[in-house]
């Protein structure tokens, strides 16, 4: 029987010919992952398993990301956990304040996912690296704790839902419109339990960047993983940067899908998710009146070169609103050196915005832009959950960063052809 | 174990924001976090949860990040239980491996309120709300997850894997779940139902006692009503109970159903009703029988020994579709209509069970129809060929089944894996039990889309010889060994009981059903008994 994506690549780390959806197999991972926050229990669990050293010191990553540079005592006592156990165990990819990033822009960005990698991360946005023809997935801290110490880990392996985007994109849609659209249509749970495998003339022709921001919010569907075949983009971006061989697999044309879906894009606006579900999609034209507090460019879903390229596109020779507050964050320190070689950082600064080190910071409410009651933020991030980015009164509109920079100019959610 | 508590009642997409908000992340005990569990929903919950207190949910709880804080603060909160629609994948994950029950029962979610009380049987599954009296049934776990369950959590049943296996990546990979022992508790419903089916039945139980001894799985068995049984108790053949019962249980061990009480064929209501809709509840459509000869039987045989010497092959008949489902149907005493129908689809899914299982075996399928005359055998040959491209290591032959019913006695032991419709299955299924010289030693197994099944003897219920202890009891013993192969996933128990039969029959044990004339012979409890030291004794 022909096999999807997701089943080949866990069937190889299985060393199974053949996987089918609803059978549980145990891999060996190529990578785990865990941050500040999640590694402390992830540590905890790892002590209790009488259990010395990790499996392979090359495969662990540890990123402080969520709450640094920190934002309290307690952040930083978090860190200090984390730092000593990657000392102890001798890590060779420990980043910290300087050198890191927004874990999912920063291991792509390193080369220390691959095609055809399994990884498992204790951040939910680790399925960002599909992007990369990987099957990547989160979990919670115990079972990375089981991951550093075995290197393998159990999975049901997941259905798969094929979507089919067709059509050329008009001006100012992208990557995050597409992913948009496509969770308004399925629901916050439409792939729960399952693979999602993006495809189409419209992904064949999408930036790297666009299926990162695509990939990493497969997660808000529910999914288990969000995957991409690898093509010459994918080559072209891997190419240089790729610390390990790696292997393609590309998805058989006699594979069984759970569900097929063809979506005709050609016609796509820019999309905004209203509070409090990412599934709460409109279309710009049909935002209505929404003024806007603050604008937030970054986070592990849009803060990567492209993503400030649109936005310094916008905000080039414009002024951010008096009314609003505009706080980019460049996903790691190499895109903060490109976005400043491009000139980009100065635009930014010119228009009155902010930008800051790299941290996932204000995406969950942890600082460099939490917001009060009452307050409403335009944000290029993945969650609009119900006091996610602060105060429980507070509301978060998700966009791209075209829909979020133009409401930075404008002081309200506005079409960027319409400023 | 039964929990007991309140109710705390939430909507759909409860999201790990919510459960804790992010900005306690820099906090990690359960204690800690239980302060702010909930709050920016309902900022009385933290203050006033009770120890043993239940959250009741919609769907897909527990959505959004992977912080495994959020079933932390519900635990450290002294939730006992959340039973959800529905839950979000990684919320499911992290709860079963922390430790923290959770049910899926979308029906209990409908019915209960904030302020309820309900009861919990957690290895049952089984929710009472005990304002409105309802009970309700939840999803089962599947297995694998169970042993996670039972070993006190994926920390303690990764300990169990390592203590066997050493830390080492490459000792590590060579231990698979299924080689882990943790206890674990399987469901089984037992039905055994009229005549033989409660002896063979309790023979089949005795042996499952000794697997869990000999394996240390906890197996909890739970009895229905079946056949003429159900009809004497309750007027129907599959009381509703009995089908809660299978649907919640991982695999259902069923006896046998016939009864000359009720035997009129032209009755509305007759206890072989129960196996139809059994198989049409389940959604079992793949039925699989073994035909094998022990060497140590080969004179049992009718057909010469030398011919069914080494016979070992598996019949996968179609079980839903066919001529005894089509529409129209049409009754009469001039003229009566039959009308046999299939489709893509089930003669696909039904030829992927032959493919793969042959793939487990010698690698060889014989497609059984009549493609010669039948319009749905030549829809079944085409399907059967397209899909063996996706199998290109499985040989496979086509057979017109006229044919195939003489190759059956001329060449037995050329056969692997038969594959075919409801109605030729149901006809060479019998042909090929006389092979064995007994009905007695076939089991079979009925299966649907999931692990779930359904094993009984492919004998009947033998009105007959009932309550004399003369049945021979192999083929509900061997049922039990295709229950742990197919359902369970526990190949190696499996096996244990396929030699454990093999010995005692090598050892000279035999029913009467296959004792040369005038040898002596043992009663069905003495079979079991025996298969039991054997287990023992292993």
């Amino acid at each position: 029987m022909g096999m999807t994506l997701a089943e080949k690549i866990l069937a190889a780390h299985a060393g199974l010919d053949q996987v089918h959806p609803g059978q549980f197999v145990e891999v060996d991972v190529d990578i785990v992952l865990a941050n500040d926050i999640t590694a402390p229990i992830a540590i905890r669990e790892f002590e209790k398993l009488g259990v010395t050293r990790v499996f392979d010191p090359d495969r662990v990553v540890l990123v402080a990301d969520h709450f640094v540079p920190n934002k309290d005592i307690l952040s930083a006592e978090q860190c200090v956990q984390m730092r000593q156990f990657a000392r102890a165990q001798g890590l060779a990819h420990y980043f910290d304040v300087g050198r890191m990033g927004i874990e999912h822009v920063l291991l792509p960005e390193q080369g220390l996912v691959v095609p055809g990698d399994v990884v498992v991360g204790a951040d939910s946005h680790t399925c960002t690296y599909g992007a990369l023809g990987a099957f990547a997935t989160g979990m919670g801290s115990t079972d990375i704790a089981v991951a550093m110490a075995t290197g393998r880990i159990w999975m049901r392996v997941p259905e798969t839902i094929r979507i089919v985007y067709h059509g050329t994109l008009r001006p100012w849609v992208g990557g995050k419109d597409l992913i948009l659209y496509t969770i308004g249509q399925i629901g916050v749970n439409g792939a729960n339990y399952k693979a999602i495998e993006f495809a189409g003339p419209t992904i064949d022709a999408l930036s790297m960047d666009g299926r990162f921001t695509m990939a990493n919010m497969a997660i808000e569907a529910g999914a288990k993983a969000g995957l991409f075949a690898v093509d010459e983009t994918t080559r072209a971006y891997v190419e240089g940067r790729a610390r390990r061989p790696y292997r393609v697999y590309p998805p058989d044309r006699d594979a069984n899908y759970a569900q097929i879906i063809q979506i005709d894009v050609s016609d796509l606006e820019p999309q905004v998710a209203f509070p409090h579900l990412p599934s709460n999609i409109r279309p710009v034209s049909q935002a209505g009146e929404v003024p806007v507090d603050q604008v937030v460019i970054g986070s592990c879903t849009n803060g990567r070169l492209e993503d400030l390229r649109v936005a310094a596109e916008i905000l080039r020779g414009r002024r951010v609103h008096p009314a609003v507050r505009c706080i980019i964050i460049p996903g790691s320190q190499q895109v903060y050196l490109d976005s400043l070689r491009e000139g980009l950082i100065e635009v930014f600064l010119t228009a009155g915005a902010a930008v800051s080190t790299p941290t996932c910071g204000p995406c969950l409410g942890g600082h460099m832009g939490v917001l009060a009651a009452g307050e409403r933020a335009v944000s290029t991030t993945n969650r609009n959950f119900r006091g996610r980015m602060g105060h429980p009164e507070s509301q978060v509109y998700l966009a791209g960063p075209a829909v979020a920079a133009a409401a930075a100019v404008a002081g309200q959610i506005i079409h960027p052809d319409h400023l | 174990m039964i929990i007991k508590g309140t109710v705390w009642k939430y909507g759909d997409h409860i999201d790990t924001d919510v459960i804790i908000p992010a900005r306690y992340l820099n906090l990690s005990t359960p204690e800690e976090l239980a302060r702010h569990c909930m709050e920016d929903i309902d900022p009385h919950f933290a203050s006033a949860v009770q120890k043993g207190d239940i959250i009741v949910a919609g769907e897909n709880f527990g959505c959004g990040s992977s912080r495994e804080h959020a079933p932390l603060a519900i635990k450290g909160a002294g939730v006992s239980c959340v039973v959800a629609r529905s839950f979000a994948r990684i919320f499911y994950r992290n709860a079963i491996n922390i430790g923290l029950p959770i049910l899926e029962c979308p029906a209990a979610v409908e019915e209960t309120e904030m302020g309820h009380q309900l009861e919990i049987d957690l290895e049952a599954g089984r929710i009472r709300n005990l304002i409105t009296g309802r009970v309700y049934q939840a999803e089962p776990y599947p297995p694998f997850m169970l042993q996670i369950l039972n070993a006190g959590g994926l920390i303690a049943y990764t300990r169990q894997v390592l203590a066997g296996a050493g830390p080492q990546r490459e000792s590590a990979r060579s231990s698979s779940p299924a080689q882990a022992r943790p206890s674990a508790a399987y469901r089984i419903a037992v039905l055994p139902g009229d005549g033989i089916g409660s002896e063979v039945i309790a023979e089949a139980e005795k042996v499952l006692q000794a697997v869990s001894e000999r394996f240390g799985h906890q197996f909890v068995l739970e009895y229905g009503l079946v056949g003429g049984a159900a009809m004497a108790a309750t007027g129907h053949p599959l009381p509703a109970e009995t089908l809660a019962l299978c649907k919640s249980a991982h695999a259902i061990l069923f006896g046998a159903v016939g009864d000359p009480r009720y035997d009129d064929p032209r009755s509305p209501v007759r206890p072989e009703q129960a196996i139809l809709g059994l198989r049409k509840e389940l959604g079992l459509f793949a039925n699989l029988r073994p035909v094998w000869v022990h060497p140590a039987l080969a004179d049992a045989s009718p057909v010469r020994p030398d011919r069914v010497d080494g016979v070992d092959f598996i019949i996968v008949r179609e079980l839903t579709g066919g001529i005894y489902f089509g529409q129209p149907r049409v009754e009469g005493t001039e003229q009566a209509v039959d009308t046999m129908v299939y489709t893509r689809a089930e003669v696909e899914r039904i030829a992927h069970v032959a493919f793969q299982l042959a793939r487990k075996r010698r690698r060889k399928v014989s497609s059984v129809d009549k493609a010669n005359v039948l319009a749905c055998s030549r829809l079944w040959r085409s399907v059967v060929t397209e899909v063996t491209r996706e199998y290109p290591d499985v040989e496979l032959e086509h057979l017109l089944v006229d044919a195939a019913s003489m190759h059956l006695i001329r060449r037995p032991r050329d056969f692997d894996v038969i594959l075919t419709e409801n109605l030729f299955g149901d006809i060479l299924s019998d042909e090929a039990s006389v092979l064995s010289g007994s009905m007695g030693m076939l089991p079979s197994a009925s299966l649907g889309e999931d692990s779930r099944g359904l094993y009984e003897p492919v004998h009947g219920s033998a009105p007959d010889i009932a309550g004399r202890s003369i049945a021979n009891p192999l083929a509900a013993i061997l049922s039990v060994a295709m229950l742990l192969r197919h359902s369970l996933h526990l190949e190696e128990e499996a096996r244990a009981v396929e030699i454990a039969v093999a010995t005692v029959l090598e050892a000279g044990y035999r029913t009467p059903d296959i004792a040369p004339p005038g040898s002596p012979t043992v009663s069905t409890r003495q079979m079991g008994d025996r298969i039991v030291d054997a287990l023992r004794s292993m």
